[in-house]
């Protein structure tokens, strides 16, 4: 618990030195669930969708399932997965994804995302976008999701 | 990683009957398939100008069918492509790269320039009417199906094969989306290899 209440303090501390190495703080809110490497897929002004990656950790002695996503200038937010159908590649949305007890969920390429879709704004390499990740049991955590090139494979 | 080696017949058949499994997803295309899989087409690109295949003869080709709102598979394929020409290096140049849109209702010539320009590799955006696609699409025998939505943000599924063409037009071998950097890279080196 102590480390849990010490770590939130150190972060922000952390924060600028770790932005400048191109490698995002984890946000964590002392609640045992923590969202990092947030980054997303650059836009322009006529492709106004994009997608976005994160790393969600739970430290807790129980599953927590993220249920919504929100993005702050985009129209909508879902979570998706792909689908191989016989070299046919297919995306479904998924009403919520688990995060195992003391455990982790990539959201990556190739793999689980959060779609963008009617992006306001046109997103710009090195800019940010606020994203809401809310929980089941109630939790949303906010994180600045890093705008990376559209041929980006991670944050890094 | 060697190629499966299926009998090209076999592979032709199995895409014809929609069966490609990852087993028949990459491989060689004999002359004798060719005939009915691949060769030469007229497509509208980035720059709103009529392209034909014909005008890379000399060059190797990477064709890839997609869409630019595609929100993943897209862009991490695009992204393979890219390493696989890195990997080539300077040589990589006389390769031209091609993504051939599946939705030709957003994808105008001006949405598929802003898209190509966002790649760290030259690539060729090409467009056309629905009719001109599909008659492209099979040519490579791949599929694409609007997933409706009621709004603009559909969906399309797409087959996600990247295909190999030599310096002569000629469609030589297709590989799964998330086939290895370093394994294109040998493919694209022994195109690169022959003499024109």
């Amino acid at each position: 618990m102590i480390q849990l209440i010490i770590l939130p303090v150190v972060l922000v501390l952390a924060a600028p030195a770790a932005g400048a190495l191109g490698v995002q703080a984890p946000r964590a809110t002392g609640h045992g669930i923590i969202v990092r490497d947030a980054w997303v897929r650059v836009s322009t002004p006529l492709r106004t969708s994009s997608s976005a990656y994160c790393r969600i950790e739970n430290t807790t002695d129980a599953a927590v399932a993220l249920v919504s996503v929100t993005a702050t200038g985009a129209g909508a937010a879902e979570i998706h997965t792909m689908a191989d159908r016989d070299g046919l590649m297919s995306m479904h949305p998924l009403a919520k994804v688990t995060v195992p007890p003391h455990g982790a969920l990539a959201l990556e390429p190739g793999g689980m995302h959060i779609m963008l879709t009617d992006i306001a704004r046109p997103l710009t390499i090195g800019a940010t976008l606020a994203m809401q990740f809310t929980f089941d049991n109630g939790r949303t955590e906010t994180v600045r999701a890093v705008v990376r090139p559209l041929d980006a494979m991670s944050i890094r | 990683m060697k190629c499966c080696g299926v009998p090209a017949v076999l592979v032709v058949a199995l895409l014809l009957c929609g069966c490609s499994r990852h087993e028949a997803a990459r491989s060689d295309v004999s002359e004798a398939a060719r005939p009915s899989f691949g060769g030469d087409f007229t497509l509208t690109n980035q720059n709103n100008e009529p392209f034909r295949l014909d005008q890379l003869r000399g060059r190797p080709a990477v064709l890839f069918f997609g869409y630019t709102s595609c929100p993943d598979m897209c862009p991490m394929t695009m992204s393979r492509i890219a390493a696989a020409l890195k990997l080539v290096g300077e040589p990589a140049r006389q390769i031209a790269t091609l993504f051939v849109s599946v939705d030709p209702q957003r994808d105008t010539p001006a949405v598929l320039k802003e898209y190509v320009g966002s790649f760290s590799i030259p690539v060729i955006g090409l467009t056309g009417t629905p009719d001109e696609i599909a008659r492209v699409a099979a040519q490579y025998h791949a599929s694409y199906e609007v997933v409706p939505t009621g709004t603009t943000n559909y969906l399309v599924n797409h087959t996600s094969a990247i295909f190999l063409i030599d310096r002569e037009g000629r469609l030589r071998q297709y590989f799964r989306f998330d086939e290895k950097p370093e394994t294109l890279a040998s493919a694209l080196r022994t195109l690169l290899s022959e003499k024109s």
